[in-house]
């Protein structure tokens, strides 16, 4: 009897203590968390929590280093944030847009620059759910958004985010350099220097087995719906590669775009920057092929859409 | 399900508190069901597999229990461990074995490609006839008495905890315990914690965050300077330690909580100061068996032969290790370089006893640490065939690290979380092998122990890969 009360008072003990750290801590990375002034957590905060700006791009690192914002803002006379995110997908892009709209702080405009990784099955973690998730953990408490797509990763999240530091797992070192390491900040907009050899050549990628990721479809039409129940304009867009993608899942963004009458740009090839000194790399435009780019773009918004 | 998935740390107390709930008659079919359902949920089909080679195993130890022959005891033994070796040899060695000879016919100039077969390997099968065969010839030796209840050969074979990754058990250790079946006492609940605790540690923490920054440069050879090969070749020893003693613990500790006291299977292998030594440290329940069941009975054989006999079975023994870790002739050549640095060990063994007495450096400091390092660095060396995808890549690395140096690629999170987290993991075997006497975890202060143990479960937490949701962006 008497070893029976002891073990329940350990249970309870280690329970107890496990409560108190897990709040204590929770609590202590919450409040850095969201204090932090560079980098990657400083924009996602920003865009979460505090953005009102008239256009949202969408997207992931061909996002991120493609749009300048400045341009937009300075050519349409709106306010840009570009939320674009190494490594993120559709399951990304769309809980962004929803949490702004949850916040009644809606955009006019969403620029949506896609890849194949959010139409296809594809086994890289930059590609799937969980990935998203993570980056969106520490917001677990704040938005029904995310809430619901930590719920459509698994039945058993509702249970993991129970515990305040797992929302904040692998964080520490970005909120790290995020609280110390300054950045230069250009509304969202990260710059990336460097070009391509002279003598590259643009090359077609070989076509693999692909399969549609259905759930990765499904986000699409939620997204498309999300902009047309809230009147935000949406405009989809394959932003400049420095190579050939044969793949057909292009097609199948096309056709849903077709179908739900939202702008579609195929920019992937676009002349004006198809050079080897305006590309980092063959995915992503250095920071001159960016303003070239973004300045060519808006012009091409301008004539088609009337902003 | 596996050891690190969330719904194995939601449906295991259910398990072992249903196993202390059931009558002691019931234990066992209640664990060889669990063990079935376990291995079904992970590859359905192949449960068929491990139940043919379990009825193998039975039926070959049963027939030679009834054999008086001593001829036809040892043709029966024979038979047995090829008819349980044949699956392993389809499902693993098959296609590589089939290339091998394509390649030989292309290289004599005839075009004849062998046909191959795409099946996935069945989870655990190394293990499982590795103990399967442990079992047979022990039963041969009457080393252990031949088992009649088919339940307990197929508890022994397919006892969840260790089906998948080992350690692999003997039977003598194992059917005495699962005939057994006692109910688990409270300290066995609370060490088979502990033990899954630390294990979820090293294979989370330390294992799986370092696989992050290894992959990513060893997955881009091209890319990648020969001071970043260099590093991850440094490390992978770490994450491959992490990786398999973290999940050798998870399963001793998931044993313990049931009652069950496997054997260890890893010993602080990087303080050994000689390859021998490592190999004594490092998978234990492997180089057990191969010890027993291989360089034993070779090196007996030849034993007319004195050192080159040692030699021949050290070899062979490192070869067969070598092709029971993969089916790739990176693999072979990696297991060949174990056994000729055993090799070169046992030759030079008695001019470095003299040494290492004339000077009295055993018990040097500096000469012990010298000996660590060096070992690492072999090891490590040797790791980079072992973890290469071919013997090109493998080559590859080695030049280049020689050859190309440049900046290091850093991955900050990786960086700093894995190796902060290989430090805390040496920094604690180093407490156990020089015994000091700093005790947090296992202090007799239960609050200490208590707080200390809710600390590591929180680091896991924060630093973990949880899920797959970690990844380094590496753009090129």
């Amino acid at each position: 009897m008497k070893k029976g009360k002891n073990i329940l008072f350990i249970i309870l003990g280690v329970i107890i203590a496990f409560l108190m750290i897990d709040n204590l801590v929770g609590y202590v990375f919450k409040v850095v968390y969201n204090n932090t002034k560079y980098g990657v957590i400083h924009r996602q905060n920003y865009c979460l929590n505090e953005s009102n700006d008239d256009i949202l791009i969408l997207g992931s690192s061909e996002a991120a280093h493609n749009y300048v914002s400045s341009v937009f803002e300075d050519s349409l006379g709106m306010t840009c944030f570009n939320a674009g995110s190494d490594g993120m997908c559709i399951y990304y892009y769309y809980t962004v847009l929803a949490c702004r709209i949850e916040r009644a702080a809606a955009p006019k405009m969403v620029i949506l620059d896609y890849g194949d990784a959010d139409l296809l099955e594809i086994d890289d973690p930059t590609a799937k759910i969980e990935s998203c998730v993570s980056r969106l953990a520490p917001y677990y408490g704040d938005y029904q958004s995310i809430r619901d797509l930590a719920n459509d990763c698994g039945p058993y999240e509702k249970i993991k985010f129970f515990s305040h530091m797992y929302r904040y797992n692998s964080q520490i070192i970005q909120m790290c350099l995020g609280s110390f390491y300054p950045t230069k900040e250009n509304k969202g907009y990260e710059a990336v220097f460097g070009t391509l050899p002279d003598e590259t050549q643009r090359e077609q990628l070989s076509l693999h087995e692909e399969v549609i990721d259905q759930s990765k479809v499904a986000y699409i039409h939620k997204l498309i719906n999300l902009c047309d129940q809230n009147g935000i304009k949406l405009l989809i867009v394959r932003s400049p590669k420095y190579y050939d993608n044969p793949s057909p899942c292009f097609k199948v963004m096309e056709d849903i775009a077709q179908e739900k009458s939202v702008p579609y740009y195929d920019l992937s090839y676009l002349e004006t920057v198809m050079q080897p000194s305006l590309f980092r790399d063959v995915s992503h435009l250095n920071d001159e092929g960016a303003h070239i780019f973004s300045r060519v773009f808006v012009s091409i918004i301008k004539k088609s859409t009337n902003y | 399900m596996t050891f690190t998935s969330f719904e194995f740390l939601l449906y295991f107390p259910v398990v072992v508190l249903l196993y202390n709930i059931i009558p002691q008659k019931g234990r066992l079919l209640y664990l060889l069901a669990v063990s079935y359902a376990f291995y079904a949920l992970l590859q359905p089909v192949y449960l068929l597999l491990l139940l043919a080679v379990t009825g193998l195993t039975y039926g070959f130890t049963r027939w030679m229990a009834n054999v008086e022959d001593d001829d036809k005891k040892h043709r029966v033994m024979i038979g047995g461990i090829v008819a349980i070796l044949l699956p392993l040899f389809f499902f693993k060695y098959f296609n590589f074995v089939d290339n091998a000879i394509t390649s030989g016919l292309q290289a004599m100039g005839l075009d004849i490609t062998m046909p191959t077969i795409r099946w996935m390997l069945p989870l655990g099968i190394s293990y499982y006839t590795f103990m399967s065969i442990g079992y047979l010839i022990d039963a041969y030796n009457d080393d252990v008495e031949v088992e009649k209840n088919p339940c307990v050969v197929g508890l022994f074979l397919s006892f969840f905890p260790i089906v998948l990754s080992g350690p692999i058990e003997r039977a003598g250790n194992m059917f005495p315990q699962i005939k057994q079946l006692g109910k688990s006492k409270v300290s066995d609940i609370t060490d088979g914690a502990k033990l899954m605790v630390w294990g979820y540690f090293m294979k989370l923490c330390v294992a799986d965050r370092l696989a992050l920054y290894i992959n990513a440069v060893n997955g881009n050879i091209g890319h990648h300077t020969g001071t970043s090969l260099g590093f991850a070749a440094l490390l992978f020893p770490l994450q491959e330690y992490g990786d398999l003693a973290g999940y050798s613990l998870l399963a001793i500790g998931a044993a313990r909580c049931m009652g069950f006291k496997v054997m260890d299977n890893f010993k602080r292998p990087f303080f050994s100061t000689s390859m021998s030594e490592f190999w004594r440290r490092w998978h234990i329940s492997l180089i057990k068996w191969l010890t027993d069941y291989i360089y034993t009975p070779i090196s007996y054989a030849l034993r007319s032969w004195k050192m080159s006999g040692v030699v021949c079975a050290l070899l062979v023994t490192f070869l067969v290790s070598g092709i029971w870790h993969g089916a790739a002739l990176t693999c072979i050549i990696w297991g060949l370089m174990q056994g000729l640095l055993l090799s070169i060990e046992a030759i030079t063994q008695k001019h470095r006893n003299t040494l290492e007495t004339k000077y009295k450096l055993k018990k040097n400091p500096i000469y012990i640490v010298l000996c660590c390092m060096i070992v690492y660095l072999i090891f490590a060396f040797t790791e980079i065939y072992g973890m290469s995808s071919s013997i090109a890549d493998a080559n590859r690395i080695v030049a280049k690290i020689f050859t190309e140096p440049g900046s290091l690629f850093v991955h900050p999170t990786s960086l700093i979380l894995g190796v902060g987290s290989a430090f805390i993991l040496l920094f604690k075997d180093l407490k156990d092998e020089c015994g000091w006497k700093i005790h947090l975890m296992h202090s007799d202060n239960t609050i200490i122990s208590i707080v200390s143990w809710v600390c590591v479960v929180a680091y896991i937490l924060l630093f973990g890969i949880l899920d797959g949701g970690q990844f380094i962006y590496f753009q090129f």
